[in-house]
C-alpha cells in the first residue's frame, strides 16, 4: 500500500483523541506487544496512546527529562557547529573524509514547520542523493537532517535522520547522534545501543530504497557501516563509533512488513467504541474510562509486564488484570507455569486442594501445585518448631 | 522462577499478603549502616545533583550541587559528605590490628562499614561518581589537556566508592547491598520484575499501610522517584530552579533563596525514598540471620575491606587499572563463578524453604531417619580390605524423584558428609523408604546421623555443596589474542570544559 491510508473509519476511531505521525519511538512502542489488539487499532488509527488517559487516576507518566533533551540538543550543536567540523572530523575518522571540497547541507533550516516543511525537506534530501549518485560536483557531503519518506503501517511517514554522510565515490554512511557517554571506551547501557542499532537499521532501509529510487544501487554505495556519534567520557568531545547495520536492517524491514494494516479496519469500526471519548478532557473521570472499555472490549488487551513502560493505558489494563487475578500480573514467566489456570486465585484454590477441571489435570498443574504447597507448608511449621 | 515462586504469587494474591519465600536472611546488616540516596539529572550519569545519606533513620544529611554540570561546584558540592563519610567508612581500619602470625592487618568483622542504597541503580551511579574522581590529579600538571588539581581527599574517596561499587558484584558480600534486590529474595508479591524493581511500590507490597490493599498502596508509592534519576515530570520544578539559580548568578545576584528552593524540592524527593530505606532495613533486619555460613562470609568482606585500604595507604594511594587486563578479567570470571557457586549452595542449605524447589525438582530428598549401619562394610574398587561405609535409611514422605546413584551432601554439613543414592523402596501411599550410603564425612557423619536416628529426627541430602572445585591456575603465558588493553584512560574531564 501507498499513500495515506487514513480515512472516513479510521477518523472515526480517532474521534478527538490526539493523533501522531509515524517516528521511530512509535514504531518502538507498538512493537512491544504485537499481541494486543487495542494497541494494533491505536496505531493502524495513530493515536498517541501516551495521553490518552491525561487528567484521569490511570494517567501513566510519560516524556522525558528536560536535563537529558537539553543534553541531547547540546550534542547535536556540536555536530553542527563551524560548518560540521566535528561531524566531518568523526566522518573523516571513521571512514576517511577528505578535507577538501566539503559540503554540508542544513536541512533543518530555511524548510520552517510542519507537514509540508517536512515534504519539502524530504523533497530536497531526494534531489541531494540523487546529485551524490550521480557524482555531483557540488553534491553534499553531508545531509543534516536528512527526511526519509517511507510507507509505515499504510501511512506516509517523514522520518528525519541525523545525519547522512556521503564521501565521494560515492558511498553513503548513516550517522546518529546519542547524548549518552563511551567512558572508558564502553557504552554502560546495550539496550540504548541496541535500540539507537534499531533506530539507524530502520535509516539505512529507507536510504537504500531512496537510492534505488533515484536510480542508484545501495548494495555497491550504501555502506553497511553506521557511525553512532556520542560524547567521549564526561565533557562533550564526540566521538564515533562504527556499528555493523545488516542485521538491524534485516529487523527494520521484517518489523515494517509486520506493522497492522489500517484497511483491516475499514468496515469494522464501531462508532461507539471511539478513542476520541476516551480523550475527552472536558468528560467525567468514569465517563472516560467507561469509553475505554467499550474500545478494548471491542479491539481486546493483552496485558503484559513491558506494557508498564511502553503503553500510556497499561493502568488501565493492570487494573483490569487485577479485577480477574490475571497470571499476567507476575509476568510471562509464571503464566508459562501456569497453563490453563484461569487466575492466580484459582491457582492457590488448586494448591489447596480443590478438584482441578480436566485441562488443570491434564497439564499437571494441580498436581504441582498441591504438591508444592504440601512441602511449603511442612518447610514452614519445621522452621516454626511446629512440625514433625 | 521456580515452582515455589508461583505458588507463594498465587497465595500472596488471594490472601492480600506478601508471602515470606526465604525465612533466612543472607546477609548482614550493621547496626548503623551508611544509607545514600543518590539523584543525578537526567541523561548526565557522571554527576550528582543531590544526595541524601546518615547512619540514624532520624537524622538526614543532604547536599544539593546547583549547577551539576560544572564540575568546581560538584567537586567543592561533595566536601560535606566526604567529611562525613570518610571517618566512617575507614573507622574499622584505623582500629585494624597488625597479625604477626598471618603477616597482614586483621580487620574487625563487627566494626566493617556498610553502605545500603534503595536499588543497584543507585550503586551504579556511586560507582560512576567514583570512576570520575578516582583519577583527578592531585598536583599541577604540564600537561594542557590536564583538569585542574583536585584535594587528596576528593580522590581517595572516589577511590573507596569505586572500589565500593565494585564489590556489589561479589558474591554473598555485605559491604554494599542494595534494599529491592535484598527485598525481593525474601519476598513473593502479585507483581511483575519491573514493578519489584521499584524500592517503594515492593515495600507498599510486602507492608501497606492498615487498611489499604497492598495493589493501591504499590499503585501510589511507584509514582515516587526512587533514584538515581527523578521521574520527568517531578524535574520541572528542579530544572526551572537550577536555570533559575544559573540566570540569577549570571546577573551577580543572590541566591540564597532559590538555593533553599532547590534544597526544598530535593528534599521532597529524597525523603520518601529515605523513609522507605530505612522500613525496608528494619524489616530485614526483623528475619533471622544464617548463623552458619554468614559469619565466614562477613571475614571474607573484613579481608576484602583490609586489602583495599591498605593499598589505599600504600605508595599508589589506591591506584588501580580503569579496566582489567584480559588474564584479570579471566581470572575474575573464574573466581565469580566459583563463588557464586558455593553461596548458591550455603544459601540453599541453610533456609527450609529454599529446599522445597529442591526437592520438587529430584536435587534433594528429606526424610526422617530410620536406621544408621555404622558397622557395614564393603570392598571399595581398587581396595584389598572392606572398609567402612555406613547405611543410612531415610522415610520420605513422598516419593523421591532423585536417580539412585546420585551423589547427595547432606544439608547439615554440605561440605564434609557426602552419600550416594543406593536403593529406593515407593510404598503404596506414595512415600518412599531410601538407602543412601556414606562416601565421604563417614566418621563424624555417621555418628551424628545415628544420634539422630536414635530420636527420630529428619535430614536433608541435596545435590547442594560447598566443596566447589576451585579454578585452576592461568597458564604463565598469555595467548596471542589477550593483548592489554590499548586504551588508558584515566581522568575523564575534558580540558578546559566546565562539564
Amino acid at each position: 500500500m501507498s499513500g495515506n491510508a487514513d480515512n472516513d473509519d479510521l477518523d472515526v476511531l480517532a474521534g478527538g483523541a490526539k493523533r501522531t505521525g509515524r517516528s521511530v519511538r512509535g514504531i518502538a512502542q507498538w512493537a512491544h506487544n504485537t499481541g494486543c489488539g487495542t494497541n494494533n487499532a491505536a496505531f493502524a488509527a495513530r493515536v498517541d496512546l501516551d495521553q490518552l488517559l491525561k487528567g484521569t487516576p490511570l494517567e501513566a507518566e510519560y516524556g522525558q527529562s528536560r536535563f537529558a533533551i537539553a543534553r541531547g540538543q547540546r550534542v547535536e550543536r556540536i555536530g553542527r557547529d563551524n560548518n560540521y567540523e566535528k561531524t566531518f572530523e568523526v566522518l573523516d575518522e571513521a571512514f576517511g573524509y577528505p578535507d577538501d571540497g566539503r559540503i554540508a547541507l542544513d536541512m533543518r533550516r530555511g524548510h520552517g514547520f510542519g507537514n509540508d516543511a517536512l515534504d519539502a525537506r524530504a523533497e530536497a534530501t531526494k534531489v541531494a542523493v540523487a546529485k551524490i549518485v550521480a557524482g555531483a560536483k557540488d553534491a553534499p557531503n553531508i545531509i543534516d537532517g536528512a527526511v526519509l519518506k517511507a510507507d509505515i503501517g499504510g501511512y506516509q511517514a517523514r522520518l528525519e535522520a541525523d545525519t547522512l554522510g556521503a564521501r565521494t565515490g560515492p558511498e553513503f554512511h548513516v550517522a546518529e547522534f546519542k547524548s549518552w557517554a563511551k567512558v572508558d571506551g564502553q557504552f554502560a547501557d546495550a539496550g540504548k545501543v541496541g535500540d539507537a542499532l534499531r533506530q539507524m537499521g530502520l535509516y539505512s532501509l529507507l536510504v537504500a530504497q531512496l537510492i534505488e529510487e533515484v536510480g542508484g544501487d545501495p548494495d555497491l554505495i550504501l555502506s553497511d557501516v553506521g557511525l553512532l556519534v556520542t560524547p567521549r567520557n564526561v565533557g562533550l568531545h564526540l566521538v564515533g563509533s562504527k556499528l555493523s547495520l545488516g542485521r538491524a536492517r534485516t529487523v527494520a524491514e521484517t518489523t515494517l512488513a509486520a506493522l497492522p494494516d489500517p484497511a483491516a479496519l475499514v468496515g469494522h469500526v464501531d462508532p461507539d467504541a471511539t478513542f476520541g471519548a476516551i480523550a475527552d478532557l472536558a468528560a467525567a473521570d468514569d465517563d472516560r474510562l467507561e469509553a475505554l472499555e467499550r474500545v478494548t472490549d471491542v479491539y481486546g488487551i493483552e496485558y503484559r509486564q513491558s506494557c508498564l513502560s511502553s503503553c500510556g493505558l497499561a493502568h488501565f489494563c493492570r487494573h483490569k488484570a487485577r479485577e480477574v487475578g490475571a497470571p499476567d500480573l507476575c509476568g510471562s514467566n509464571v503464566v508459562r507455569m501456569l497453563p490453563g489456570v484461569s487466575s492466580l486465585q484459582r491457582a492457590h484454590a488448586l494448591a489447596d486442594g480443590v478438584t482441578p477441571t480436566d485441562e488443570e489435570r491434564a497439564t499437571g498443574v494441580a498436581e504441582v501445585l498441591l504438591d508444592t504447597n504440601s512441602l511449603y507448608k511442612t518447610a514452614i511449621a519445621q522452621h516454626e518448631g511446629t512440625g514433625p | 522462577m521456580s515452582h515455589l515462586d508461583v505458588l507463594l504469587a498465587a497465595a500472596a494474591a488471594d490472601t492480600r499478603q506478601a508471602q515470606l519465600r526465604r525465612v533466612v536472611r543472607q546477609r548482614r546488616i550493621a547496626d548503623d549502616p551508611i544509607v545514600l540516596v543518590p539523584f543525578q539529572p537526567g541523561g548526565e550519569a557522571h554527576t550528582l545533583a543531590a544526595l541524601g545519606w546518615g547512619d540514624d533513620p532520624n537524622d538526614l544529611h543532604q547536599l544539593v550541587i546547583a549547577q551539576p554540570l560544572n564540575r568546581t561546584q560538584l567537586f567543592q558540592g561533595l566536601e560535606p559528605f566526604i567529611e562525613w563519610f570518610t571517618p566512617r567508612f575507614e573507622a574499622a581500619w584505623d582500629q585494624a590490628e597488625w597479625d604477626d602470625e598471618t603477616g597482614r592487618f586483621l580487620v574487625d568483622p563487627t566494626l566493617l562499614p556498610q553502605v545500603l542504597t534503595a536499588n543497584p541503580a543507585s550503586i551504579a551511579a556511586l560507582g560512576r561518581m567514583g570512576r570520575r574522581l578516582s583519577y583527578l590529579p592531585t598536583e599541577t600538571s604540564d600537561d594542557p589537556d590536564a583538569p585542574d588539581p583536585v584535594p587528596a581527599e576528593l580522590v581517595r574517596f572516589g577511590r573507596s566508592l569505586r572500589w565500593l561499587a565494585g564489590q556489589a558484584t561479589a558474591s554473598g558480600q555485605s559491604l554494599i547491598l542494595d534494599l529491592v534486590t535484598l527485598s525481593q529474595f525474601h519476598w513473593v508479591t502479585v507483581q511483575s520484575i519491573g514493578e519489584r524493581a521499584h524500592l517503594g511500590a515492593l515495600d507498599a507490597w510486602i507492608d501497606p499501610p492498615a487498611g489499604i490493599d497492598p495493589d493501591d498502596a504499590a499503585d501510589l508509592a511507584e509514582r515516587l522517584s526512587i533514584g538515581p534519576y527523578a521521574v520527568p515530570s517531578q524535574e520541572h520544578a528542579i530544572a526551572d530552579t537550577i536555570t533559575a539559580i544559573g540566570e540569577t548568578e549570571r546577573a551577580g545576584e543572590p541566591t540564597d533563596e532559590l538555593a533553599q528552593q532547590l534544597h526544598d524540592l530535593w528534599r521532597a524527593r529524597i525523603e520518601p525514598v529515605w523513609e522507605r530505606c530505612w522500613r525496608s532495613i528494619d524489616r530485614l533486619r526483623s528475619l533471622e540471620a544464617d548463623t552458619v555460613y554468614l559469619p565466614s562470609r562477613v571475614q571474607h568482606d573484613a579481608d576484602s575491606y583490609g586489602r583495599q585500604l591498605l593499598w589505599l595507604d600504600g605508595e599508589t594511594g589506591g591506584r588501580a587499572r580503569t579496566r582489567d587486563t584480559p588474564r584479570q578479567a579471566i581470572w575474575a570470571k573464574k573466581m565469580a563463578e566459583y563463588s557464586q557457586g558455593v553461596l548458591e549452595a550455603q544459601e540453599t542449605v541453610t533456609d527450609p524453604l529454599a529446599m522445597v524447589d529442591e526437592i520438587l525438582v529430584g536435587r534433594a530428598i528429606t526424610g526422617r531417619v530410620v536406621g544408621v549401619d555404622l558397622d557395614h562394610k564393603e570392598l571399595r574398587p581398587g581396595n584389598k580390605n572392606a572398609t567402612s561405609v555406613p547405611v543410612v535409611t531415610l522415610q520420605c514422605g513422598r516419593r523421591c524423584l532423585v536417580p539412585i546413584g546420585r551423589k547427595l551432601w547432606w544439608t547439615e554439613d554440605c561440605g564434609r558428609v557426602c552419600a550416594v543414592l543406593t536403593a529406593v523402596e515407593h510404598d503404596e501411599d506414595a512415600s518412599a523408604l531410601v538407602t543412601l550410603k556414606l562416601d565421604k564425612g563417614i566418621r563424624d557423619g555417621g555418628d551424628r546421623l545415628a544420634a539422630l536416628a536414635a530420636v527420630g529426627g529428619t535430614a536433608c541430602f541435596s545435590t547442594y555443596t560447598t566443596t566447589q572445585f576451585f579454578p585452576s591456575k592461568l597458564p604463565p603465558g598469555d595467548p596471542f589474542t589477550h593483548t592489554e588493553p590499548t586504551l588508558i584512560v584515566e581522568h575523564l574531564e575534558d580540558a578546559g570544559e566546565v562539564a
